[in-house]
């Protein structure tokens, strides 16, 4: 009997030691990242049979578990994910909001603006050459904003891409550990025991690895857990397989698992935020950002190309955006226009030409008809060429160039056409800018005949292209002959001595578009702004150097800024390009796009952040070492043991003397 | 007081001790069971019981110190004489030792049996509390001043 006493207290011995060393155990491992609090399984012995008897056999430690909840880990795993992915979003967005500067001085928007008030200060003395120079360095200082921001988000794209690359390297290290640890826990199980604090270790790295990428882990009977990710493996057991990054610059970056040809796609942790800022945040914005210079290029452009510059007409220009040879056969004239490798679009419409002749001032208007998918660089050449007193040519590297015979200008402005021309023996004088909404042609009929100036009640009506009368001109008895008659938008007509039946007529087409084909902006002829994007755009150098080549006007004409009314027609322009907005709402929205991405991430991460600390909280009242209960309970038994150790003291002193005192 | 009083009183305090004994076997065991248990409290209650059982056998030992004091002058034997001297020194002259010299059996039976327990009981304590000072260690770490945690050291407040 005496023996099987002594083997109660060793067994309680051991249990105990046990138990204080998992409560030791926990309380050095109270702030250890991921560490579960463990806990020992005491059991009683089996019992001894003495005789007809079952004496009990103490107690015994059967394993120490740790106290988690899988279920509960593995929503942590997906929270941290989401977090971290949020996190990398809106740290990267805010970046883009900081890079925009909105609102701010410097900003594109205050940088739009400024050139549209250069403009239009411009336009109240459109001859002025200090405001001309204000209006262009406006312009240059815009679409520097434009470069430099378009530079700024290619740098953030960059770094993000760059910060995927260690990323990748950071999942390949966590997996390696992971594969890792399986293995020694295996190892380590293989004989029913339960490895936790390896266990803590693994979920420690799991842990890790979810705030890097968003994974699903599973665990296996032998201990060791398959980890996924996007429905690829990433580890099996103890092997891992290597995520690998390939950056390139139409994508950014491109993922794949080794020896797999899926790409891989993240969607969390922190790899997921940068992935999408490289593959479509940032991408996003600056597509937008491009599609908002080229559309302010091209707009712009298209005003401009019509105008006229204070130099008056052109004696010679050349393009600046080159025709491309597409089926490299030597030749550029084959080309569809509309195809020939320009930036920006031709469409069907009609370029009109103005030819002036410097010495008499007489304009004669030519309309080259554009058909978008029938006109070759070869018909425009020739139509061009067509045109007295000017010559055409396509250089050998793409350029078209014009240049007008000695003693003649040309422009490309929406005039009125023909400017002069005959009723019967009556010459006819058009002058003034068209101010119509569209194009109109009119007919001019005299409704009985006569001497202009002389016979009463000689009438001239004046039809539109519908047939409507839109005016009646007194040309008869009063009428002085020569003196200008309002035809109504602007434009007038005078008629010169002579007689006219009612058998005559004149034809008067009045455009409000010199170049309705845009042929001029896609060929980058008489254009303001260069380039054909964010990246490139810049104040056109010839312009720059001499401000009198900013086609301010419409006709021509001295102190004429019509074609800075065009212009500036375009601060305001609904633009298909740009969604129906203007340039400047459209940059609005692109700042307030960013800012509610980036509150959208904020306010997503807080929410995810409050599931998270809910589930950590669940977790922690199962699994965390809470440091003060343990201190209490170790404390309680150093007080107990102290003091019985004492009393026990005195027992055997008490005892050893009586012994001997018997 | 005559030789058969003091030897009644003598017996009467062995009996005591008896009881007593049985008293302390039973508080032993149940601190034993306390510490397999791993608990603090039912170890600290017989701890206390048992607190109160020494001082018992404190008194009954100060009593059986002055009965035997008298008895060896009576008997003419050297003092602070054992009991087996006494009862020697009885039988010697008369029956009156013979219940004595059972009740003196009885009582070192169960006195090595609280003296085995006792120190039973003493090996499994220290070595518990050797384990709680381990674990202490572990959380607070070594201890610079090189005091023993727990045994009248002064803890630095602002540490």
């Amino acid at each position: 009997m005496s023996s099987v006493a002594l083997n109660l207290g060793i067994e309680a011995l051991l249990a105990a030691q046990t138990a204080l060393d998992t409560v030791g155990h926990n309380v050095a491992n109270a702030n250890t990242p991921g560490y579960s609090r463990q806990s020992v399984l005491l059991r009683a012995g089996p019992s001894m049979r003495l005789g007809n008897n079952l004496v009990g056999n103490g107690v015994r430690a059967m394993d120490i578990v740790s106290v988690r909840d899988l279920l509960v880990d593995r929503r942590i795993l997906t929270q941290r994910s989401a977090i971290a992915r949020l996190d990398a979003l809106s740290s990267g967005l805010s970046d883009v909001e900081s890079l925009l500067g909105e609102p701010g001085e410097g900003s594109l928007s205050s940088m739009i603006s400024g050139f549209f008030s250069g403009v239009s200060r411009l336009s109240a003395n459109p001859g002025d050459t200090v405001l001309r120079r204000d209006a262009l360095v406006a312009g240059s200082d815009m679409a520097e904003r434009f470069r430099s921001l378009y530079a700024g988000l290619e740098t953030l794209r960059g770094d993000a891409a760059a910060r995927v690359d260690a990323q990748v390297e950071r999942v390949n290290q966590l997996t390696d550990s992971i594969a890792t640890m399986n293995r020694a826990i295996g190892a380590t199980e293989i004989d029913g025991s339960t490895a936790n604090d390896l266990r803590d270790e693994r979920d420690e790295l799991l842990r890790d690895l979810a705030d890097v990428v968003d994974v699903a882990v599973v665990e296996r009977e032998d201990g060791t857990v398959a980890v996924t990710t996007r429905g690829q493996v990433l580890v099996s057991g103890t092997r891992n397989f290597e995520m690998e990054g390939e950056t390139s610059i139409a994508q950014g970056v491109t993922l794949r698992i080794h020896g797999s040809t899926q790409e891989l796609e993240p969607h969390g942790g922190s790899l997921g935020g940068l992935y999408a800022q490289v593959r479509s945040v940032l991408p996003e914005r600056l597509q937008k950002l491009d599609d908002l210079a080229r559309s302010f290029v091209h707009e712009i452009n298209k005003a401009h190309s019509t105008g006229v510059p204070g130099t008056g007409p052109f004696r010679s220009l050349e393009s600046t955006h080159a025709l491309h040879d597409v089926d490299e056969d030597g030749a550029y004239d084959d080309e569809l226009l509309a195809m020939a490798g320009l930036p920006f679009p031709v469409q069907d419409g009609a370029l009109l030409v103005n030819m002036t002749d410097r010495v008499t001032g007489a304009v004669e208007t030519v309309r080259i008809e554009i058909d978008a998918e029938e006109t070759t660089v070869g018909d425009l050449v020739s139509q061009l060429n067509a045109i007295p007193q000017l010559t055409a040519v396509v250089e050998g590297n793409g350029q078209l160039s014009l240049r007008a015979a000695e003693g003649f200008g040309f422009d490309f402005a929406a005039r009125s056409y023909p400017s002069s021309g005959a009723v019967g023996g009556s010459a006819v004088a058009i002058t003034g800018q068209f101010g119509g909404d569209a194009a109109a042609d009119f007919t001019f009929r005299p409704r009985s005949s006569g001497d202009v100036g002389a016979t009463p009640d000689l009438l001239v009506d004046v039809f539109d292209q519908n047939g409507d009368r839109i005016a009646t001109l007194d040309v008869g008895a009063g009428y002085v002959p020569g003196s200008e008659l309002e035809l109504g938008n602007g434009l007038k007509a005078s008629f010169g001595l002579g007689t006219i039946t009612n058998a005559d007529s004149f034809e008067l087409h009045a455009a409000t578009d010199g170049d309705t084909a845009d042929v001029l902006a896609a060929l980058g002829l008489n254009t303001l702004f260069t380039g054909t994007g964010a990246s490139d755009i810049g104040v056109s150098e010839r312009i720059l150097t001499d401000p009198r080549l900013f086609a301010a006007s419409a006709t021509g004409a001295d102190g004429d800024g019509g074609a800075l009314s065009d212009i500036l027609a375009v601060s305001e322009a609904s633009l298909e390009a740009l969604g129906g907005s203007s340039p400047i709402q459209y940059v609005g929205g692109l700042v307030a796009g960013v800012g509610f991405d980036r509150a959208s991430a904020e306010l997503a991460m807080e929410t995810e952040q409050l599931l998270h600390d809910g589930l950590v909280a669940q977790r922690d009242a199962r699994s965390a070492v809470n440091v003060d209960e343990e201190l209490v309970d170790m404390l309680r038994f150093q007080q107990s043991y102290q003091a019985a150790a004492q009393f026990i003291q005195v027992v055997n002193g008490l005892n050893d003397e009586l012994m001997r005192l018997l | 007081m005559n030789l058969q009083n003091l030897v009644h009183a003598l017996e009467g305090n062995l009996q005591a001790e008896l009881a007593g004994k049985d008293v302390q076997i039973a508080l032993l065991e149940r601190q034993e069971r306390a510490i397999a248990a791993h608990d603090p409290g039912a170890l600290e209650s017989a701890a206390r019981e048992l607190q109160s059982e020494l001082q018992r056998e404190i008194e009954r030992a100060e009593k059986r110190a002055r009965i035997l004091a008298l008895l060896s002058q009576a008997l003419g034997l050297p003092p602070h004489p054992r009991i087996a001297e006494i009862v020697q020194a009885l039988e010697a002259r008369n029956a009156l030792g013979l219940r004595l010299a059972a009740k003196r059996a009885e009582l070192r039976v169960r006195c090595a049996e609280a003296l085995r327990r006792g120190r039973r009981l003493n090996v499994l304590v220290r070595a518990h509390a050797s384990l709680v000072e381990e674990a202490f260690g572990r959380f607070l770490g070594p201890d610079p001043s090189g005091v023993p945690l727990g045994r009248g050291a002064l803890v630095d407040a602002e540490a």
